[in-house]
């Protein structure tokens, strides 16, 4: 409740997503981490089959905002959003709606590396497993287009079997990429993915999301404002739990039309 | 060259320092080793001890103190096959009785428990390790045998059929001490230890960790199954090998409601006797030099049980670590 005094009016500038364009989308969403409100009315779309870049400073709500539209949240009690996230136009913060089944179709990615302590091969059958009865031979085919899609094929073709926890942190990060790509999630929400990884790392995560948007749509956050406007066909900028404006992202980066994404984006402040 | 100056110190204060640290850091050293050299030589003296004191015995019965199972003070003849293998039975079941509901503790107070329940239970349950072992004892032997007695192990007996292998492994005095009794009250005991390491171990795993298996869309259930209970493989295996040690050492409880009888265990409904208890019972009115002995080379049979599960905990964990 302190936060938000410094920022009452926002001006803000928000280029509407057609809603038939939009795999996902956020309808007056406000968010409250127990009393303390996050995410202010924040109306945006994300569009099929495009990258989609949530950059502002640390704390500004991107990833709460990310965390909204798989219900992440709602592992927490005390954690609550108000308004309406739609998933093909399907109310996902309805009461009663699936989790389980919500969270296969809106794949996730996080900040550092989650491997899970099993096999290379184990990790990316594990989602699966849990919604497909697959042959052993048709497994081993989605783990291999998956890997591959992933862009970690090459390197860990022979060791299959290994744990999954003795790849370095890059390898690691793109398994879990791998991971969530083989259960053909229709949205990944990705969230600073490279925030932990070397450059050379980066580059190739980077490769291979520019490779996914032809399949999936992509909502990326990141710090690293290089990486979004190389990435992504809109951007969204955050302040303060308000989206202050979202656009195209050569016009947010090259003409930002409000003064708050202007002085971020040319390092004024954040 | 501006770099250096930027604390303004005098010249030649740094090497004065410098040469004092070193000193002080040498005796730091020396301590440090002094008190691990100390340690290890009070280990090394106890098996010593322990293994001169026990000598007699052993050189008196050689390989079938061991084996054999009869233990008699006024014939001064000395087997401690009964002790042991009662040492084995009680501490392998307590854990098998002890080890789902530690599991079951500590999964739900981490992941399931609503928050305002949490604290209570968690407490109880460092309450239940508090509580010390004689009064574990005295209420196993007062309330909890004559109750297991009467509407446990008298229903189990009488339905089972004459001549059978369950009537041999359910015979024995129906008044409640025995080595199944002993038993639950040990699994009692060891339960608040494990669960309360099980759930430090589940509180360790990474949140980003479980929110992967759920992002993929797991229930509950297969995220604990699935991921975190491979995640804290390691240390669970530790966590119950410490609570087998735990077990295999108690004394008092278990002196209290095993019944101490040093046959070797048939029925788990027979009094029996562990090594400890057996210590804990004659040793002070232990009666000739053989006794004594005999009893000293149980304590190291005792030691070098205990010993070999930890060594063996070492194994499966250093086995089971992710290269």
């Amino acid at each position: 409740m302190t936060l938000q005094t410094t920022f009452e009016a926002p001006e803000t500038r928000i280029l509407a997503i057609p809603s038939d364009q939009a795999a996902i989308q956020a309808r007056d969403l406000d968010f409250y981490y127990g009393g303390k409100q996050a995410l202010f009315g924040i109306t945006v779309g994300f569009k099929r089959r495009a990258v989609t870049a949530l950059i502002g400073p640390s704390g500004c709500g991107k990833s709460t905002l990310l965390r909204t539209l798989n219900r992440m949240y709602s592992l927490y009690p005390g954690q609550k959003a108000e308004g309406q996230v739609l998933l093909e136009g399907e109310d996902v913060l309805a009461r009663g709606a699936d989790l389980a089944a919500l969270r296969a179709r809106v794949g996730m990615v996080f900040q550092k590396p989650t491997p899970f302590p099993m096999s290379i091969h184990d990790n990316v059958a594990y989602g699966v497993r849990l919604y497909e009865k697959l042959s052993k031979a048709d497994m081993a085919g989605r783990v291999e287009e998956s890997l591959r899609r992933a862009a970690l094929w090459d390197e860990v073709k022979d060791k299959l079997k290994d744990s999954g926890l003795g790849l370095s942190g890059g390898q690691q990060q793109r398994l879990c990429v791998a991971r969530a790509i083989a259960v053909k999630p229709e949205v990944l929400l990705l969230d600073e993915p490279a925030s932990a990884l070397d450059p050379i790392s980066t580059a190739k995560l980077e490769e291979t999301i520019r490779e996914l948007k032809s399949d999936y749509t992509v909502v990326i956050v990141t710090h690293n404002m290089g990486q979004a406007a190389r990435l992504s066909e809109h951007t969204g900028f955050m302040y303060l739990g308000h989206m202050v404006e979202f656009g195209e992202t050569d016009q947010v980066f090259t003409a930002p039309s409000t003064q708050r994404a202007r002085d971020y984006i040319t390092g004024r402040f954040g | 060259m501006s770099v250096a100056t930027d604390t303004d110190a005098p010249p030649g204060a740094a090497p004065a320092r410098t040469a004092k640290g070193v000193v002080f850091d040498r005796g730091f050293e020396i301590l440090c080793f002094a008190a691990a050299t100390l340690l290890l030589s009070a280990l090394g003296g106890l098996i010593v001890s322990l293994a001169i004191g026990g000598w007699p015995a052993f050189a008196k019965f050689g390989f079938t103190f061991f084996v054999s199972s009869e233990w008699d003070p006024v014939q001064e003849v000395y087997g401690a096959a009964g002790p042991i293998v009662g040492t084995l039975v009680t501490a392998t079941l307590a854990l098998l009785f002890a080890l789902p509901f530690a599991f079951g503790v500590a999964i739900f107070l981490v992941e399931l428990c609503p928050s305002k329940l949490r604290r209570p239970i968690g407490t109880a349950v460092e309450l239940l390790a508090g509580i010390p072992s004689i009064v574990y004892g005295m209420w196993g032997l007062f309330v909890f045998a004559p109750w297991f007695a009467h509407h446990v192990q008298m229903p189990i007996m009488m339905q089972a059929p004459p001549g059978s292998i369950w009537e041999t492994l359910t015979a024995g005095i129906p008044n409640g001490a025995n080595i199944l009794t002993a038993s639950l009250i040990m699994a009692i005991m060891v339960l608040p230890f494990i669960a309360a390491t099980m759930r430090e171990l589940l509180l360790s795993i990474p949140p980003a960790v479980r929110e992967s298996a759920y992002g993929l869309g797991s229930n509950t259930f297969e995220v604990i199954g699935q991921v975190s209970i491979p995640y804290i493989r390691t240390g669970a295996v530790g966590a119950v090998m410490l609570g087998l040690g735990r077990a295999l050492g108690e004394t008092m409880a278990v002196t209290f409601i095993i019944g101490n009888a040093h046959g070797f265990p048939t029925s788990i409904f027979a009094s029996g006797a562990t090594i400890a208890s057996t210590i804990a019972n004659e040793f002070a009115e232990a009666t000739g030099a053989l006794h004594t002995a005999s009893l000293i080379a149980l304590g190291l049979v005792l030691f070098l049980i205990t010993f070999a599960v930890l060594g063996l905990a070492r194994l499966l964990i250093a086995r089971q670590a992710p290269s």
